[in-house]
């Protein structure tokens, strides 16, 4: 009798052992629920990341479906080319889902996603966020958090600027559903992936997945992470509709303090108490803002 | 499934790669492997039957009542009594209670021995098989109750004898009616006579008897309990108007006493100066006095008792002794006097100059028992097929601890009547703990993933509030959260594939039991 946090899955998997990702990636179980929501007729098209490992070295897959890796900034307009392909071939079932980091979405991805977000291209543009560059070895990306280490932010001079907000930048383009989820509530995050195919049009999933090896955290804790993420209300669950309409799927039941979730991880070691604060007024007031997004 | 003849159209017309990752055995990078281990739960490291508390609460949450009672009697074959009657040590150290309630354990036990009292069909449920051992046992309260239960389930015959005309010990002549439903206890006894066990009533056993027992039978259990209330040693006890505590108690069960008058004072502060004060108060008594040489802190009665005793209008009186009794022939008041305040263990102090005297009728004495074991068997210890049981051994105790005790003396028994013959292997009886096994933290619990939520009514509403601590409840936890697909999820049973597990110890950190842990395997392939 658990909470709506772990719900009844089928059991059959369309992600196979012995991938290369690291011991406790929260990445790879991302990918692993993606696969039990969408089965196997699916075109995944991968861009340069951690993934583009973790889904197989030739000749190796771990994916049981097609998979097609692109370059870099170009994720979203393989993806709808690849949809356009299909269609013109006659299939209008197979749908396709981008796969792509935090670095080939936030980043250097954008220019493509918003191209595609306006043309309001048929595609499921999935980002699965580590915060920064990790298949390279932890460069800073503009989804690395305020305070954070990195190799481009080094102690002492951590990073100073705040994560970008990419769920405002995809509601403003007005795309029929973008929704944020997380590994520890793998409940909500089958349903989101459910209720993404079942949408036309562009769709846009920011999954919140810990990496232990960047973020320095102990590899059994990627889950507790992700659901400290959540308790702490730094990474609302939460869906918008048509770029208006916002719901919080999960309310916190109580105030869970951000040190909670910072202090398992020595990229954020060096944070001295002043700037914990800080990172928790900013949490409070990124809160109360999204509450009355919601209340509209 | 990839190349399914049935979509034409799938997959696209581009290359695929063939090769699964599977060939891949990641489990080679691994440094610690993750191992199921049940741990003790914390209510059972604490439950005086032992009882495994988390296994037949996970069948009442499935709703399978059969299987519930089958795993309780491997503990307590009489849930019913247990539920109405226990002190609950268990539910003191509930893990939910750091969450948000503990589980009403002994409700939900209680449940299961109503369930068991319900569907009995009277038909023997052990398996025909001839009786070739007979075993005698002296008493019938829980802890013979408990033997013969054991004894009878493996193929033992048992004879019971009890030296008052009813059946239960003090579950029947000691525990208030209102605590213990009589019904309830006539249930389980028909249910036993129902068994095959012989219980004769009226039958006291003298020294003399026991070598006619012994020729008799094959073994004898005394289980005699300890219900001489203790002297006070005082001037004036044998006034008449003086009782013990326990007497008094069976005096009103048997109907030998009828009313109380007056004013009484008990002089005790365990469970039977409560129980028999409170009696005496729903007797008829005007006023009830109950005498504590300690403070109340040390009081060893259940905070329970004591606080029904106030509220049925029990007077306490701590940190007092009765030095004398005084009247005639019979009492008529006693002379008492203050205490310094003790520890239990401690010297009582009398305080200079603070006697005082109280009018009574009549002197309830509940200071103690002891048991007539060594009246009844001057041999025992001594003779290897003479066993003792309960309260006989331990001194006063509880119920729980009674049934245990029977439980054990019935696995020692066996193993010594019938060594090497296979137990009956349609059931199983628990065998004790050590004292070394691993209890469960709170800390080594998921209890995240769970809402907080006070108890329910309903039984197996509730019983699905346990957190099961230290056995998998088969929830498959550990096969979601692993991202290397490294536990069967078809197989129900959830096993670690260690060709691919890496070790990275989400499934422990995750588990909501704390069943399983990281531990160096050192495996042969390495
Ligand atoms: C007033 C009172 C209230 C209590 N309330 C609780 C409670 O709420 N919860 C709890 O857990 N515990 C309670 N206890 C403790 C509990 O009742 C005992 O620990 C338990 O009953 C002991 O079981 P037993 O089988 O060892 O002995 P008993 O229950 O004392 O049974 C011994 C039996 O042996 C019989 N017997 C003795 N000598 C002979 C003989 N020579 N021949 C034949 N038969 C003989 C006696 O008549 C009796 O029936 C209470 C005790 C008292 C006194
Ligand atoms: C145009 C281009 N620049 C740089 C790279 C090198 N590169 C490969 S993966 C990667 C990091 C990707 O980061 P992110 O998108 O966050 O995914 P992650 O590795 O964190 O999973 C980089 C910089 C590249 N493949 N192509
Ligand atoms: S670096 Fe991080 S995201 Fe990449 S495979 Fe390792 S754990 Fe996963
Ligand atoms: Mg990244």
């Amino acid at each position: 009798m658990f909470n709506t946090q772990v719900g009844d899955f089928s059991r059959e998997e369309f992600m196979s052992s012995g991938h290369n990702a690291c011991a406790g990636c929260g990445p790879a179980l991302a990918v692993r629920f993606l696969m039990k929501a969408m089965g196997p007729r699916v075109v995944v098209v991968i861009t340069a990341s951690c993934w583009s490992i973790i889904s197989g070295v030739v000749p190796l897959r771990s994916l049981e479906t097609v998979v097609m890796h692109c370059p870099f900034p170009s994720a979203a307009a393989t993806g709808s080319g690849v949809k356009k392909g299909l269609e013109a071939l006659g299939d209008l079932q197979t749908q396709v889902v981008v796969l792509a980091g935090d670095g080939g979405t936030f980043d250097i991805g954008l220019q493509g996603l918003s191209g595609a977000a306006e043309r309001n291209e048929d595609i499921l543009f999935v980002c699965y966020d580590n915060e920064a560059y990790m298949n390279t070895g932890m460069q800073k990306s503009s989804a690395t958090p305020y305070g954070s280490r990195s190799t481009t932010t080094p102690d002492p001079m951590l990073k100073t600027n705040p994560k970008k907000d990419i769920m405002k930048i995809m509601a403003a383009h007005r795309i029929p559903y973008a929704a944020t989820a997380t590994i520890a509530f793998p409940e909500d995050l089958i349903s989101k992936f459910k209720r993404a195919l079942e949408t036309k049009g562009l769709r846009f999933l920011h999954l919140f997945t810990p990496c232990p090896q960047g973020w320095g955290s102990p590899t059994d804790k990627t889950v507790e992470l992700s659901r400290l993420a959540v308790m702490t209300r730094l990474f609302p669950l939460i869906e918008v509709e048509d770029g208006e309409k916002y719901t919080i799927n999960y309310l916190p039941e109580e105030h869970v303090p951000i040190e909670k979730y910072l202090n398992p991880q020595r990229r954020f070691r060096s944070l001295d108490q002043e700037e914990v604060a800080l990172i928790q007024e900013q949490v409070n007031r990124d809160w109360e803002k999204m509450c009355k997004l919601t209340a509209q | 499934m990839l190349y399914s003849n049935e979509n034409k159209n799938f997959p696209p017309p581009i290359s695929v790669e063939t090769v699964s990752t599977r060939v891949n055995k990641t489990g080679l990078w691994r440094f610690l492997t993750p191992v199921r281990k049940e741990k003790i739960s914390p209510c059972r490291s604490h439950c005086p039957l032992e009882s495994g508390i988390p296994r037949w609460m996970n069948k009442v949450k499935e709703g399978n009542w059969e299987e519930a009672w089958q795993i309780m009697r491997e503990y307590n074959p009489f849930p019913a009594i247990i539920g109405y009657v226990c002190y609950q040590f268990c539910v003191e150290k509930c893990s939910r209670a750091l969450y948000d309630e503990p589980i009403a354990i002994g409700e939900v036990e209680k449940e299961i021995g109503l369930w068991r009292h319900k569907n009995y069909e009277h038909k023997n449920s052990i398996p025909e098989r001839e009786k070739s051992k007979k075993v005698v046992i002296v008493g019938s309260g829980p802890a013979g109750l408990s033997c013969a239960f054991y004894l009878n389930m493996l193929g033992v015959s048992v004879t019971i004898l009890e030296k008052l005309p009813v059946a239960g010990g003090l579950l029947a002549t000691g525990i208030p009616e209102y605590r213990l439903p009589r019904d309830i206890l006539k249930k389980e006894l028909e249910i036993l006579k129902a068994e095959g066990i012989v219980i004769k009533t009226d039958y006291e056993v003298g020294k003399d008897d026991l070598p006619n027992l012994q020729d008799n039978f094959d073994a004898v259990l005394l289980a005699v309990g300890a219900q001489e209330s203790k002297p006070l040693r005082i001037k004036g006890e044998d006034l008449s108007g003086v009782t013990g505590g326990v007497e008094f108690l069976r005096d009103l069960h048997l109907g030998k006493l009828k009313e109380v008058e007056g004013r009484v004072i008990v002089i005790g502060g365990g469970n039977a100066a409560v129980d028999a004060a409170c009696a005496a108060k729903r007797n008829g008594a005007e006023e009830v006095t109950l005498l504590y040489r300690r403070g109340e802190e040390e009081m060893p009665a259940h905070p329970h008792e004591i606080k029904a005793a106030v509220e049925a209008g029990v007077n306490f009186i701590f940190q007092t002794v009765v030095e004398e009794i005084i009247g005639e022939s019979k009492v008529q008041k006693v002379r008492a006097g203050k205490t310094a305040l003790s520890c239990r263990g401690e010297e009582i102090n009398v305080l200079a100059g603070t006697e005082f005297y109280l009018d009574c009728n009549l002197i309830i004495a509940a200071a103690g028992q002891e048991s007539k074991l060594s009246e009844v068997a001057p041999s025992f210890p001594g003779e290897p097929l003479i066993f003792a049981a309960g309260d006989a051994v331990s001194g006063p105790s509880t119920v729980a601890g009674a049934i245990f005790s029977g439980r054990e003396a019935a696995l020692n028994l066996f193993s010594m009547l019938e060594h090497g013959k296979e137990s009956n292997e349609s059931f199983q009886i628990a065998s004790p703990l050590n004292g070394k096994e691993e209890i469960v933290s709170f800390e080594s619990l998921n209890s995240t993933l769970y809402s907080r939520q006070k108890r329910f009514d309903q039984p197996q509403e509730e019983a699905g509030r346990c957190f099961n601590c230290g056995l998998c409840s088969k929830c498959g936890v550990c096969w979601i959260f692993c991202p290397d697909l490294s536990v069967d999820g078809l197989s129900g049973d959830f096993e670690f594939l260690l060709d691919y597990c890496k070790g990275c110890g989400i499934c422990v950190t995750e588990c909501p039991t704390g069943v399983l842990t990281m531990e160096e395997v050192v495996s042969d392939e390495a």
